[in-house]
């Protein structure tokens, strides 16, 4: 006979380390309906909160706290160019021309605030005193999103004036200041910034499409180059690299003309939001260990799933990352799935004081904010693309411009 | 190195095959002559248990409702402690369940957990995710047969000088499945 105790050793030995790694490591992953209809039916949802989001005179509603019934009063200009990108989006791909004469009134906003200094345009701060690079970036990639849904140049000049702005801002190395400082009339050398720059190179990249041989794709190349061999150290990134949704947007756009020198940066970065996107479907594992919340917001997970999303677009344009798009693929259909099963529908909209604040949009701990939407929006959009296998991010058909002035 | 050395390579370093023949030369295992005959069918158990691991690896992962990627991490953490515990005490946990006279009762200790433990079910299901079912049944199967030979020749008493060179060879094959896991861990970690 086997000694009782060695079995017991035994079978607890094998308990606790079993046990252990499925509570920590790889406790089970639950996604959702990753059907692309599903997952469109989710972006559209998404969309008409956009809309519905709109001002009077260009602004958003800023954010919602469904539990106290009360509307943000706070405002970003950078969230603000990203939810005007997200609304070109829309109404590039959904045909929808609400969502454009919303966007064209957020471009108008921003239009009445702009700052003119040494032949640039850039959008400030509400005091006026500094400029981000964030915003600029992100108000190029808007106007470049309006002109691919519309062909309409109206807002080329200002494009190129707001493209002027990012080329101001980038250093040498390729890397960008984070800050213009108008009172100095210069740069805050000392501010850099984790995001603006991949938002700064996504811009320059469709600055390039916009209009080619003007030089912006000598700039996107440094910025590339910039972001993939130093940014990650010059931020102290723990473990880069760093999950920068920019920065994939921007390869993918550029992987026409200037496929990504670093194959495996990309297979690095894919990996990364790959794995987050993972965790987000564990919901528990080590986060709560970590102290970590054990989900993560709607726009937090849109920027994992518009990250690979831009991944997986490149991948099918660049032959050398091909074997990538089954994974992708995979991870893709559980972050959107995982969007569209925490989206906010209409029995939860209909028992909230606010319906229309509420249906489309992501609650974490009880708020929303525009960019939740704005991000979990495009993730939705590209990952249908992507489960489609649809490889172009633009509209099949161009949508009516209004006839109205252009911005100067 | 190409896969299918390297899956021989991890099978062989997760099964262990100079532990298993420390564990089997212990004072209260069969006599030499009847381990000789229990090792048939204790390997054919084995290999079975594997099979069913490999063979079955995506429906396991989607009874677990885990990821390919995230079972490989995980599996890298389980192969981890595995390899400790041998690096440390120069026998694996399982070592002590061969000290039985009951010829049925070695048979299944040997085939299950001393060959075919958790740890060589769970890098089953992991390496057929990654290398296929097929090529790593092979390999599973070869290094089950040096475990099954190791058990059968493994002479009681066990001279001190043989005991010394099984006990570092086993130590070195912890050694390789320590570094094998790792690979898991990082693999799974930096898998999309």
């Amino acid at each position: 006979m086997i000694a009782l105790r060695t079995v017991l050793v035994v079978a607890g030995f094998w308990l606790v380390v079993l046990g252990a790694t499925r509570v920590l490591i790889a406790p089970s992953e639950s996604c959702g309906d990753s059907s692309v209809p599903h997952v469109r039916q989710a972006a559209a949802s998404a969309a008409r909160w956009l809309e519905r989001a709109a001002r009077p005179g260009g602004s958003y509603l800023y954010g919602y706290d469904i539990e106290a019934d009360r509307v943000s009063s706070d405002y970003n200009e950078v969230r603000h160019a990203g939810v005007t990108l997200a609304l070109y989006q829309a109404a590039g791909r959904l045909g929808d021309a609400g969502a454009l004469a919303a966007a064209d009134a957020g471009v108008e906003w921003m239009a009445q605030r702009l700052e003119r200094r040494n032949g640039w345009a850039t959008l400030p701060t509400p005091d006026g005193r500094r400029a981000k690079l964030g915003t600029g970036g992100l108000a190029v990639v808007a106007l470049a999103e309006r002109r691919t849904a519309t062909g309409d140049p109206r807002y080329d000049e200002l494009m190129r004036e707001m493209g002027a702005f990012l080329a101001a801002m980038q250093r040498p190395d390729g890397g960008f200041h984070a800050i213009w400082l108008f009172d100095a009339d210069t740069v805050d050398p000392g501010v850099t910034s984790k995001f603006y720059p991949g938002e700064a190179l996504w811009a320059l990249a469709l600055l390039h499409e916009a209009f080619p041989g003007e030089g912006w794709d000598e700039r996107a190349l440094d910025a590339a180059r910039y972001l993939i061999e130093q940014r990650d150290e010059d931020e102290d990134i723990p473990f880069p690299p760093l999950p920068d949704h920019w920065l994939a947007y921007g390869l993918a756009e550029m992987s026409e003309w200037a496929p990504p020198p670093d194959e495996a940066f990309v297979r690095a970065l894919a990996g990364r939001f790959g794995l987050l996107i993972r965790t987000e479907a564990q919901e528990g594992g080590l986060r709560p260990v970590l102290g970590k919340p054990t989900r993560l917001s709607g726009g937090s997970v849109g920027v994992l799933v518009e990250g690979l999303s831009a991944l997986w677009r490149l991948a099918a344009a660049d032959p050398r990352l091909a074997d990538m798009r089954p994974q992708i693929e995979e991870r893709l259909g559980c972050g959107a799935a995982i969007l569209a099963r925490r989206q906010a529908g209409v029995a939860q909209a209909a028992a909230s004081a606010q319906p229309a604040l509420v249906e489309g949009a992501w609650f974490h701990e009880a708020e929303t904010r525009m960019d939740d939407q704005q991000h979990a929006f495009s993730a939705l959009l590209y990952a249908g693309d992507a489960l489609e296998g649809r490889a172009h991010r633009e509209p099949d058909a161009k949508l009516p411009a209004p006839r109205t002035r252009g911005v100067r | 190195m190409s896969e299918l050395p390297l899956l021989l390579l991890a099978m062989i370093a997760v099964v262990n095959p100079a532990a298993v023949a420390l564990a089997a030369s212990v004072e209260a295992a069969p006599a030499l002559e009847q381990r000789r005959w229990l090792a048939l069918p204790a390997l054919a158990l084995a290999v079975a248990l594997v099979a069913a691991a490999a063979l079955l690896h995506e429906r396991w992962l989607d009874a677990l409702d885990v990821s390919a990627a995230s079972f490989e991490a995980a599996a890298g953490f389980v192969l981890l402690a595995a390899a400790l515990v041998t690096l440390v005490r120069g026998r694996a946990v399982e070592a002590g369940l061969l000290a039985t006279r009951s010829p049925r009762g070695y048979a299944a200790a040997l085939a299950f957990p001393v060959s075919a433990g958790p740890a060589v079910l769970v890098a089953a299901i992991a390496y057929a995710e990654r290398g296929g079912a097929g090529a790593t049944l092979a390999a599973a199967a070869v290094a089950l047969v040096l475990a099954a030979l190791a058990s059968a020749a493994a002479p009681l008493p066990l001279p001190a000088r043989s005991a010394l060179w099984l006990g570092v060879a086993a130590r070195t094959l912890a050694a390789l499945l320590a570094v094998l896991a790792v690979g898991l861990i990082v693999d799974g970690l930096r898998a999309v």
